[in-house]
């Protein structure tokens, strides 16, 4: 079901809230903006006349309209645009990499909405995936964001592996003291697997900032809008009740029993691969501080 | 330690290894595009896209780490600090403080009519906010990691393989000491079962009544709700010039655009049709239907931390260095 079309008196409304005489935006382009917007957004699916409407009220109209005739060109609004949003590009940019190393980014993203003509001789910029939907300063931001980390994956993928991920894609080597132990590490890492897939998607995302991308709880917490102890709290509670599905998943999927399932989280702590880092560093510290052993110099000087 | 919290232990380091592990192995797929991923910031996401949107952030750490990348980038809109807050400390600020008090009494003291010059009133609002600035601006900075960064919402930290990049360029000191912080607020929470009142959210939402203001001297992540005298209206802003509408006292909410991209650090409502909203570099929002924003014309670029307001013509707002400023024609002149 195609969405309904938007009629002329909404658009003229919300041209006028949009304040597109501004620019001198012709009508005929805010309304194919508005258009497209809701295409993207609804698809082939469509969507009823109230979904239509509450998701144009909530456009950033100012934006789109100045994105608008930023893209047709327009002198006044290219300036206005310079003046407002440049410099906060540049800002981005030097916040990314201090040193200088994203302004180019900033350069090429700057060029990209500018656009360059494509075959026919049309002007084509990057403000056609602009719609409204976020102001236009998130946008820009998330746009440069985008590059920033692509860059940076693509210089990645160019890099030799480190020591330490080679280490850890090696294969589990088999310990002749505990036959069953890659089977009890296999079992123990699909359960928990599958236990984190049932997770509800902020729990996810609260694990995978913290855990995965290494924010600390205050970062994390202010992503998804917590105070840093509630996010503490949060992660103590999602490991808990973890937990308790891995040893639900590993009795009742599994069959095994109380003794392999402790013995399924053992070989966890026992398992160099998952020692925590600090743990290691702290455990040389203490090596480091013991008393030197005197029965291996007896026997060296001996 | 019980038989409970060495599983614990074990499911962190599980955790640890295999985000790791998936962080590496990922493969570029359906990513949001930046428009999402903005709205999705921005909360101008609801219904079904805004389910969709959180389900592939929620796994996708490509997206994680592109978010990572947007958080260091929020401080384009800082205002630069003035320039006679550069090096105040606190040993000038007890004299200052003195002298204004005296310079208030004396000027309070004779008649009304006395006329005083701008600057003469500008030191006597400072003599109440020299001791909240001093006590508060610190522990606010201390939260956080990085001293530029502005916008409260979002962390400043890199994702891993951005951190690598930034290892060399952030202060390393900084990082331990919030990671062992970290630590231990995990150990707490370890050690601790989760209790069901969340305490220090509570702190995160204020509330303003009718013409009154909200929001602090501190510009923070807080989301901000601003009560209508009909107490059924209702706004309420959060990072990044977000702005929502309620009608039915909060049960639901309807985002609103601003057409700012700025913190929104306090507002006021005289009525349930009119809302002032403040915040960073000068933002001045009124609304007079209760949906529609108009951005006024404000002469600083200053932090904006409070507001009064009697009516949609009339309101005072008081800036960050605390200087107040007054409009009576609906924010076409400011005094």
């Amino acid at each position: 079901m195609p969405s309904p079309p938007i009629d002329d008196a909404l658009v003229t409304r919300l041209y006028k809230r949009a304040d597109g005489d501004a620019w001198r935006l012709p009508l005929s382009v805010f309304a194919d903006a508005l258009e497209a917007g809701a295409d993207r957004v609804f698809g082939s699916e469509g969507a009823s006349a109230g979904d239509l409407e509450r998701h144009l009220a909530s456009l950033h109209l100012e934006d789109l309209a100045l994105a608008c005739a930023c893209a047709l060109g327009d002198e006044a609004a290219w300036e206005h645009f310079v003046r407002e949003h440049r410099p906060k590009l540049y800002r981005a940019a030097d916040a990314l990499d201090p040193s200088g190393g994203a302004r180019d980014l900033a350069d090429s993203l700057y060029a990209d909405l500018y656009g360059f003509p494509d075959q026919q001789g049309k002007r084509k910029s990057l403000f056609r995936y602009f719609h409204g939907r976020s102001s236009l300063s998130t946008w820009l931001r998330a746009v440069l964001a985008q590059r920033h980390v692509d860059r940076l994956r693509t210089a990645r993928r160019l890099e030799p592996l480190p020591d330490e991920e080679a280490l850890s894609s090696q294969p589990e080597a088999a310990d002749a003291s505990d036959p069953d132990r890659p089977r009890f590490l296999t079992l123990i890492k699909r359960a928990l697997g599958l236990a984190v897939a049932r997770l509800d998607s902020r729990d996810r995302l609260r694990l995978g900032c913290y855990y995965g991308q290494e924010w600390t709880l205050a970062q994390t917490g202010r992503l998804l809008g917590e105070h840093e102890a509630t996010a503490s709290r949060n992660l103590a509670r999602t490991r808990k009740a973890l937990r308790m599905d891995v040893e639900r998943e590993l009795r009742t999927a599994d069959g095994l029993d109380d003794a392999q399932v402790a013995r399924c989280f053992e070989v966890v702590t026992e398992d160099a691969r998952f020692m925590d880092l600090a743990d290691v560093l702290a455990a040389d510290e203490r090596a480091r501080d013991a008393p030197p052993d005197r029965s291996i110099r007896k026997r060296k000087t001996s | 330690m019980s038989r409970e919290s060495l599983r614990d232990q074990s499911v962190e380091r599980l955790l640890k290894e295999s985000f790791r592990t998936s962080a590496r192995t990922s493969q570029p797929g359906s990513c949001l595009d930046a428009e999402t991923l903005a709205a999705w910031i921005d909360g101008s996401l609801a219904g079904g896209p805004l389910t969709a949107a959180s389900e592939h952030l929620a796994d996708c750490v490509d997206c994680q780490a592109t978010l990572a990348a947007f958080a260091r980038t929020a401080s384009p809109e800082v205002a630069p600090e003035a320039w006679w807050r550069r090096g105040l400390s606190a040993r000038w600020l007890v004299p200052m403080a003195a002298t204004a008090t005296v310079i208030a009494i004396w000027v309070a003291v004779p008649r009304e009519d006395t006329r005083q010059p701008e600057q003469t009133s500008a030191a006597v609002e400072q003599v109440a906010t020299p001791q909240t600035k001093s006590t508060g601006e610190p522990a606010a900075r201390a939260d956080r990691p990085s001293p530029g960064g502005a916008d409260e919402r979002l962390p400043e930290q890199p994702a891993p393989e951005l951190r690598r990049e930034a290892a060399a360029k952030e202060a390393a000191p900084v990082h331990e000491n919030e990671e062992r912080r970290d630590n231990a607020s995990l150990a707490a929470g370890n050690a601790a079962p989760a209790p069901q009142a969340d305490a220090p959210d509570s702190t995160l939402t204020e509330r303003a009544r009718f013409g009154t203001t909200v929001g602090g001297v501190i510009p923070g992540p807080t989301r901000i709700e601003i009560v209508s005298p009909d107490a059924s209206i209702r706004w309420r802003t959060g990072p990044s010039g977000v702005v929502e509408y309620s009608e039915d006292a909060g049960a639901t909410w309807e985002a609103t655009p601003t057409g700012v991209g700025t913190d929104l650090l306090a507002g006021a409502s005289p009525s349930g049709t009119v809302c002032w909203v403040v915040g960073r570099a000068g933002i001045v929002l009124l609304t007079t239907d209760g949906r529609r924003w108009q951005r006024l014309t404000f002469p600083l670029a200053v932090d904006l931390t409070a507001i009064q307001a009697t009516d949609a013509r009339t309101a005072a707002v008081t800036a960050m260095d605390g200087r107040r400023f007054t409009t009576v024609d609906g924010g076409t002149t400011w005094k």
